[in-house]
C-alpha cells in the first residue's frame, strides 16, 4: 500500500517536471512579458483611473490581509513605470530572476487594485501564475536546447492554471446553481446579450434554444478541459482551437476577450521551433566581435 | 507550491466567492438565470456644464475608469450613500480634464422581463439615485 502511494506520488512528480528545452522557456518568457505591456495599457487599463477614485476602493481578502497601500495617483503611476521597465528587461531574458520577481509582485498589486472596485475578472489566473513561475527557471537562451526539469515544472504550472480557468468555472457554475448541469438550461447567454451584446448577435435573442445549445456545449467542454493536459498532436490543436474560438466568439458578441488566458495556451506547444524561423527572417547584424567557436 | 495553489482554488470555488482573488471562484457568468427571470442593467446618465442633458456616462476603463459591473458590484453601497457618485465625477475630471464635465449624475436601471427564455416587451426604466456634482 505504502509503496503504491509512493509510486503514484513519483509518477505525479515526474509528470509535473517533464523536461522541456530551455529555449521554450526563453520564447514563452519574451511573449509573456511583451504581452504584459499590452495588458497594462489596454486590457487592465482601469488601474490608473482607479487611483483617482479611492472612495470606491473595496479591498479584496488579500488586500485586507496584507498591508497594501490604498490606490493613489502616485502608487498607480509608480507601479506602471516599474512594470514597463521590468517587463522590457525580463522580455530580453536579462536578469530573469530579479526582473521577473519585481514584475510578478508589482503585477499582482496592479491586478489587486484593478479588481478591488466591485468586480473581479477571472481571465488572469494563468498569466499571473506564469509570471510567478517563470523567474524560477533562471537563465534560458533562445538557442539552448538543454532539457530542463525546472522549465518543465514552470510550463506544467501554466498549463494547469490555464485548464483550471475552465474547469474551475464549470465547478463555479455547479456550486452556484446547485447541480452540475443546471446552468446549461438557464438563460445566461440571453442575459449577457441583452446587457452587452454587440449588433452582430442581438438577432439570436429570438432563438433562445440556440443559446441553450451553446450553453450546454460550453459547460461540457469546461468540465472536460483537464483532458487537454494529456492530448498531443492534432487532438491537442483541435481542443485548443475550440477554446480559442470560443473566446473569439465571446469577443465579437459581447466584447469579452480573455486574451491573458489565450496567451497561456501557447504553453502547450513547442515554441522553440519558431527560433530558427525568426533567425532566418531577421537579417544577421554585422558582427564586430569574433564569432564564438565553442559549441 | 503547485498543490497549495490548487487547494486555494478549490477553496475559493467551494466558498463561491471571488473575494479570494487570485484564487477566487471563476464566478463570471456562473449564475444560470431562470427562463422567466428579469435582466437588469444599470447605467449612468449625466447633465453637463456645457448644457447637455442626460448623456450616457462612459462606465468603462477609458471613460470614467469605473466600470458598469463595478457600479453594479457596489450598488447597495451607492444607494445607501449616493455621495459616492461624486468619486465617478471626480475621476472623470481627473482623467479627462478637457471634456465637458458633469453637473448632475443619474443612476439608472433598465429591467427586461424574460418569458420562457424570450425577451418580453420593452424594458422598464427606473431612476435609482441622483447626485449633484460638487
Amino acid at each position: 500500500m505504502g509503496r503504491a502511494v509512493s509510486r503514484v506520488v513519483q509518477r505525479v512528480a515526474g509528470w509535473w517536471t517533464t523536461p522541456v528545452p530551455l529555449a521554450r522557456a526563453a520564447v514563452f518568457r519574451t511573449i509573456v512579458y511583451l504581452f504584459l505591456l499590452y495588458d497594462i495599457f489596454v486590457l487592465v487599463n482601469d488601474v490608473v483611473p482607479h487611483g483617482y477614485a479611492p472612495e470606491l476602493y473595496q479591498p479584496l481578502f488579500i488586500g485586507r490581509l496584507l498591508p497594501l497601500p490604498p490606490p493613489s495617483p502616485a502608487l498607480v503611476h509608480g507601479l506602471q513605470i516599474v512594470l514597463v521597465v521590468g517587463a522590457l528587461i525580463a522580455a530580453t531574458g536579462r536578469l530573469p530572476r530579479l526582473a521577473g520577481w519585481v514584475v510578478a509582485v508589482c503585477y499582482l498589486e496592479w491586478l489587486i487594485i484593478g479588481m478591488s472596485f466591485g468586480k473581479v475578472d477571472h481571465d488572469h489566473l494563468a498569466l499571473l501564475v506564469a509570471l510567478w513561475v517563470l523567474p524560477t527557471v533562471g537563465k534560458a537562451r533562445f538557442t539552448d536546447s538543454t532539457q530542463s526539469e525546472a522549465a518543465g515544472w514552470a510550463f506544467r504550472c501554466v498549463q494547469v492554471a490555464t485548464v483550471a480557468t475552465y474547469v474551475g468555472s464549470a465547478f463555479a457554475k455547479w456550486v452556484r446553481n446547485g447541480g452540475p448541469f443546471t446552468w446549461g438550461g438557464g438563460a445566461v447567454f440571453t442575459w449577457a446579450i441583452i446587457r452587452r451584446g454587440t449588433d452582430l448577435v442581438t438577432w439570436v435573442l429570438d432563438y433562445p434554444w440556440l443559446l441553450r445549445i451553446g450553453q450546454w456545449v460550453l459547460l461540457i467542454a469546461e468540465f472536460l478541459s483537464p483532458v487537454v493536459l494529456f492530448l498531443r498532436g492534432r487532438a491537442l490543436l483541435l481542443a485548443v482551437g475550440f477554446f480559442v474560438s470560443f473566446h473569439l466568439v465571446t469577443y465579437l458578441s459581447l466584447g469579452i476577450h480573455f486574451l491573458p488566458t489565450v496567451i497561456c495556451w501557447l504553453a502547450f506547444f513547442p515554441l522553440e521551433r519558431i527560433v530558427p524561423v525568426i533567425g532566418r527572417l531577421v537579417p544577421r547584424r554585422e558582427r564586430t566581435a569574433p564569432l564564438e567557436t565553442t559549441p | 507550491m503547485a498543490l497549495a495553489g490548487i487547494a486555494a482554488l478549490v477553496h475559493g470555488t467551494l466558498a463561491d466567492s471571488d473575494d479570494y482573488f487570485p484564487f477566487g471562484s471563476m464566478a463570471q457568468y456562473a449564475s444560470a438565470h431562470e427562463l422567466d427571470s428579469q435582466v437588469r442593467s444599470v447605467y449612468m446618465l449625466a447633465d453637463t456644464e456645457g448644457g447637455l442633458e442626460r448623456v450616457p456616462v462612459p462606465l468603462h476603463a477609458t471613460g470614467t475608469g469605473i466600470g458598469r459591473a463595478e457600479v453594479e458590484g457596489q450598488l447597495g453601497r451607492i444607494l445607501a450613500d449616493p455621495s459616492l457618485m461624486q468619486a465617478i465625477a471626480d475621476a472623470y475630471r481627473a482623467v479627462h480634464p478637457d471634456r465637458d464635465q458633469y453637473t448632475t449624475l443619474y443612476l439608472m436601471r433598465d429591467t427586461y422581463q424574460l418569458r420562457d427564455g424570450y425577451q418580453a416587451g420593452r424594458p422598464a426604466t427606473e431612476l435609482l439615485a441622483e447626485w449633484d456634482v460638487r
